[in-house]
């Protein structure tokens, strides 16, 4: 008998596969994959830039998040969802790159202060709803941190130009080398006609070592140098011996490319361990591959120099304490552990924060100068001024900054009497082709090997090895239905709703077990309190009770004796209920309750009893459920009673305990 | 009064109330104190952790135990699946079972060259008690995301073995290689009474919901573990088996850390250091005349600790559980299922629960384990509303709190225990580490109990008890 008080139901965003759900735009992963698999690769591109602009871009510098939650990667190793993305844009990049479609000109302007990730991604997301959007950009070219920040070896400017054309086909105006508060002030625009403004202006402001010497000349910081490199003014690094201060993707890309400028040795000076470093682990093992050398466990302290340049650094070595309140281990110097490095060059990259303190009076920002929003709106303290990415959060990633584009797009169409959807659904077909199940290695990704100048150095997926890996994609937004094979009642089942399975519960089954709930790996099942308990049971009176006794001895059970420790449930009650014409164990668990509390320790009575009453349950469809033939103590042949006896294994003596239990024999 | 011995920290867990309800301990009582076991007896061993070293003694013994053991089966392209069980991140918090975890993978990935090298993490009846482990100990980050919790109703593979079919999960055989890391530490006396304690996670941790219903229902309670036995015994697992590596327990602390290619000649080691360490504290423990318990530890009512002993054989320790001439400890689910409609056994020779035991407080510890027959045969005495809401909500214990009487505090609970049990003796099942909590009553008897019981379980009981595991009591200097 089972008192059910509780019953499942599904929470539908959830239940979604985690690369999808880990991903900060929100990217179908598994849809694409699925595509390339297909060899649709437009198709698959189009279903990535749904939601976000930059396929290409993203296939090439993306941190991919996605891959760190792939349930692969439990098996044997995730699947290289960023690079099969960024094999779907090269398959397209030269013939030219699909323009969606844009709904009819609303005549409603927006102005976006920074042609960065977030702000191209809100002209983007505003301009399929048909808004006219203006961007102004203070740079001389549009692409942010994206063509200022990140160099040519790892984001060609072509490939990053041609989504930026993209977006400009589909109506957008950029006008670069405005600089807000300076060139043209939020008033002025507003008062131009523009009925909204999203500001985007990044954060670009290095933060300062604070270390003497720091005004020496060869002592540069990591924006400003990946800014001169990248837009054509890179400094003469050759045979220089040059330092990288911080441990993020600035300190890697700083050096790799001081390398590339004929620096003699690069050497990143990290103040934790290299498994706290931030950069991309990817971008840690090429730069180490190509040459760099990483000290980690140290911090400068001086910046040392002579005739006013740069000759020297001095450092401290470094041990790791305490957690800080980021999670990861406070840095602390050790005494008297000083010791100098020669050094023609100090990059500086230990972070770098908005600047938003000139934009105009009226803008509140914080403590480390970025913009204060509502976090649901994105509305600033300036009416019908938005704002979002790296200038509100502070530096973070290419991908966050996409995301927040388009939450600040949604954000604006509902400011502007829209519905808040940007969002193209679409919905190509399916095709769920086969999947490598077994252990299966990632197909690398090739790259040059070499440092041949600023030419890129990962090379893409051939067509070969992106479909053989597109092939490890477990496809887990169809293939799951843990929750379904895990359910003793079956009361809940995937169900196929537009591109992928969501689980559906049947509250008349469902007896609130919570099998589904502990076993999802999405944590998509909610269980919810019933008004009134309902109560499971069969009534062991509607049978004729030597006809459960004869069953229950058959099985060599007493039929009082307790089968089901959470429900305390007989077995007298079980072969009742196969008598009235329970033929599984599912039929048994909705007719009792059992297997209901613990879901384990009662399955072995409950066949026991079944295949007393001649019925051998098949195993279920689902492949999960195993039922095979129970041994029990009384098949031990006697060869391994008089084998294991001595071991302590009491095989005769139970079974004498056992079988005076079913005589009920109290009295011996 | 002595000052007691700090008790295991409340852990956040789905299965157990929020920490920040449990407001008070049982051992902060003005008239409790602790037993330290080293003053006891005299013969406890040695122990690496705790000590000052903390856990680079784990580690350093992980490596050494590792030295002598053959990898040499594993090639620089085979998979290795590391096989562990929820119970070791139970011991002294957790941290030395993930330390041996963690060591074993770089150890082996340094040996062989393989990166492939994953954790299985099993648990019993409660489904995401691994997980919950795996990311509070970092192991995920240590494994390179290859850190998996599996529960006994993931999907199964059938493995043919002496008995028939039975039933292992799919993930924890998914490598070419696997390691069994575990802890001898006896916990579940009353499931498996100390025969191939060793080889127990291969049908229960390791294995599906089929075969752990037939340990539990198919095969009597002193034959049980043949369960196990046989599916280590299989073709199919014999060609997986690479090591085992075991944390030596006492009830002290961890005495060493020790690796074998051949499990079973580990298991007789262990056989023998259980039976002694924890035969003698259990036996002790079975003079207690009268008393009130106190749980107060996280993890389920049966598995809150006391001097290295789990509540469940506390609950037994009226009967000699090691002792295979008994057939039924006072709890067992044999036991448990033998009580009939009348409320009395259905067979003759079912023990009573521990008649010492007066009341129970529940201050603190887990649902997610069938623990209603505790209440329905002990008085007990559950702190707290939310405590008891938490409990109401666990499939696996619908009438724990039906059984039971709630009280708004600690407080209120103590007063309530001492007046209806007339006892001021208190055991306080609470994880104190290298000895155990108890009221000044009680630790003043159990001291005088101590030479009696030291006497008797070295020259009488654990001759015996060896015996019946077909260990000559003469080699047990050996082991």
């Amino acid at each position: 008998m089972r008192v059910v008080n509780w019953t499942a139901s599904v929470d539908k965003e959830k239940c979604k596969a985690s690369c999808q759900k880990t991903c900060p735009a929100g990217v179908k992963v598994p849809v694409y994959i699925d595509l390339i698999k297909s060899n649709r690769f437009q198709e698959a591109y189009e279903v990535i830039q749904a939601d976000n602009p930059f396929p290409s871009v993203c296939g090439r510098v993306c941190h991919s998040p996605c891959e760190n939650e792939c349930r692969r990667g439990k098996q044997d190793a995730a699947l290289a969802i960023r690079a099969l993305k960024r094999f779907a844009g090269d398959q397209l990049i030269n013939g030219g790159l699909p323009v969606p479609r844009v709904k009819e000109n609303k005549g409603i302007r927006v102005a976006i202060i920074g042609a960065g990730p977030a702000g191209l991604s809100a002209a983007y997301f505003l301009t399929l709803k048909g808004y006219q959007i203006t961007i102004f950009e203070a740079l001389e070219v549009a692409g942010g941190m994206m063509v200022a920040g990140i160099p040519e070896y790892r984001l060609p400017k072509d490939v990053l130009n041609k989504e930026i054309d993209v977006i400009k086909n589909m109506g957008v105006e950029i006008k670069t080398g405005v600089k807000i508060g300076k060139d043209i002030t939020l008033e002025q625009i507003l008062r131009n006609g523009y009925k909204a403004i999203f500001l985007a202006v990044g954060a670009r402001k290095d933060q300062p070592l604070n270390i003497p010497g720091e005004e020496l000349e060869g002592v540069l910081t990591g924006v400003r140098f990946l800014h001169d490199v990248n837009l054509g003014n890179p400094p003469d690094f050759s045979g220089k011996d040059a330092a990288v201060i911080g441990g993020g993707n600035v300190a890697a890309d700083a050096a790799r490319s001081a390398l590339r400028l004929g620096a003699n040795s690069v050497t990143v000076y990290y103040r934790r361990t290299k498994k706290e470093m931030p950069a991309i682990e990817g971008e840690i093992a090429e730069m180490q591959h190509e040459g760099v050398k990483i000290h980690v466990l140290t911090a400068p302290v001086e910046i040392l120099g002579n005739n006013g340049k740069v000759n020297g650094l001095k450092l401290t070595k470094m041990m790791l304490g305490k957690p800080d309140k980021t999670g990861r281990p406070l840095p602390v110097p050790i005494d008297g552990s000083e010791f100098t490095v020669k050094a023609d060059v100090v990059i500086s990259a230990i972070g770098y924060n908005p600047d938003a303190a000139d934009i105009d009076p009226a803008l509140k920002t914080n403590g480390w100068g970025g913009i204060v929003v509502d976090a649901d709106t994105m509305v600033t303290s300036i009416p019908s001024v938005f704002s979002g990415g790296d200038c509100v959060t502070g530096a973070a990633t290419l991908i966050e900054a996409v995301s927040a584009g388009k939450k600040g797009a949604s954000s604006i169409d509902k400011y502007l009497g829209g519905d808040g959807i940007v969002v193209k659904d679409l919905n190509p077909p399916r095709n769920f082709g086969k999947i490598i199940d077994g252990d299966t290695k990632r197909v690398r990704v090739p790259t040059l090997g070499k440092v041949e100048g600023f030419k890129e150095t990962e090379l893409g997926y051939t067509l070969e090895q992106a479909i053989n890996e597109a092939a490890r994609c477990l496809q887990c937004d169809v293939e799951c239905r843990t929750c379904e094979k895990v359910c003793p009642v079956l009361a809940i089942k995937g169900k196929t709703s537009g591109q992928r399975n969501v689980a559906e519960v049947d509250v008349n089954y469902c007896v609130g077990c919570n099998a589904c709930e502990q076993r999802c790996p999405e944590y998509a099942i909610l269980l919810n309190k019933l008004d009134k308990p309902v109560i499971i049971k069969t009534d062991v009176n509607k049978v004729d009770y030597e006809q459960i006794a004869s069953l229950c001895r058959k099985a060599k059970f007493h039929p009082e004796q307790i089968v089901c420790y959470c429900t305390a449930t007989r077995a007298e009650e079980i072969a009742a209920a196969v008598i009235l014409g329970a033929k599984t164990p599912e039929d048994v668990s909705r007719a009792t309750g059992v297997r209901t509390g613990c879901k384990v320790e009662c399955i072995q009575p409950v066949l026991r009893i079944l295949e007393a009453a001649g019925i051998q349950p098949e195993p279920r469809k689902d492949g999960w459920q195993w039922y095979g033939r129970t041994p029990t103590v009384w098949e031990i042949r006697e060869g391994i009673k008089a084998k294991f006896n001595h071991k302590g294994f009491y095989f005769t003596e139970d079974i004498q305990l056992l079988d005076r239990l079913i005589e009920n024999k109290k009295d011996n | 009064m002595g000052k007691t011995i700090r008790p295991m920290l409340p852990r956040k867990s789905q299965y157990g109330v929020d920490p920040k309800y449990i407001e008070k301990r049982i051992s902060e009582y003005p008239e409790m104190t602790s037993i330290m076991l080293n003053d006891i007896f005299q013969d406890m061993p040695s122990i690496i952790y705790p000590s000052n070293k903390g856990l680079d003694a784990v580690r350093e013994a992980t490596e050494k135990a590792l030295e002598k053991v053959d990898m040499s089966m594993i090639k620089p392209d085979h998979s290795v699946n590391i096989l562990a069980s929820h119970h070791g991140f139970t011991l002294l918090g957790g941290e030395p079972y993930a330390e041996v975890l963690k060591t074993i993978r770089d150890v082996i990935e340094k040996r062989t060259g393989t990166d492939s090298i994953r954790l299985r993490a099993g648990v019993g009846l409660r489904f995401r008690e691994t997980e919950e482990y795996i990311r509070s100990f970092a192991l995920d980050k240590h494994f390179k995301g290859k850190a998996q919790g599996v529960a006994p109703i993931d999907e199964g593979i059938p493995i043919e073995t002496e008995i028939g079919t039975l039933y292992g999960l799919k993930a924890v055989y998914d490598a070419d290689w696997i390691v069994h890391a575990h802890n001898s530490d006896v916990r579940e006396v009353h499931f498996h009474r100390q025969v191939d304690r060793a080889v127990k996670p291969f049908g229960m941790s390791y294995a599906r919901i089929d075969t752990r219903s037939t340990y539990h229902q198919n095969m009597g309670p002193r034959a049980a573990n043949f369960v196990a036995r046989s599916i280590f015994g299989s073709d199919f697992v014999q060609s997986k088996f690479a090591f085992t590596t075991f944390i030596e327990m006492t009830p002290t602390g961890i005495k060493d850390v020790i690796a074998d290619n051949n499990l079973l000649a580990l298991n007789d080691k262990i056989t023998v250091s259980g039976c002694k360490y924890y035969g003698k504290i259990m036996t002790l423990l079975g003079e207690i005349d009268e008393c009130i318990v106190g749980l107060d530890f996280p993890a389920p009512v049966p598995y809150v600790f006391a001097a290295g002993v789990i509540f469940a054989n506390f609950a037994g320790s009226n009967v000699d559980i090691f002792d295979l001439d008994n057939p039924l400890p006072p709890y067992t689910w044999y036991t448990e299922a033998f009580y009939g409609k009348d409320s009395l056994p259905l067979v003759e020779n079912v023990p009573k629960l521990n008649p010492a035991i007066k009341a129970v407080i529940h201050n603190y510890a887990w649902g997610g384990y069938p623990s209603t027959f505790f209440a329905e045969h002990l008085p007990t005495i559950v702190v707290g509303t939310e405590q008891a809401e938490a409990i109401k909500r666990d499939p696996q214990n619908i009438d724990y709190i039906r059984n039971s009487v709630i009280a708004e505090s600690l407080d209120s609970a103590m007063e309530f225990a001492y007046k209806v049990s007339g006892t001021r003796k208190v055991i306080i099942f609470d994880g104190a580490i290298g000895g155990l909590n108890v009221s000044q009553e009680l630790a003043d008897l159990l001291v005088k109990k101590v030479p009696e019981i030291d006497k008797k379980v070295e020259n009488e009981l654990l001759p015996k008890w060896l015996k019946q595991r077909g260990i000559d009591p003469k080699e047990v200097e050996l082991f």
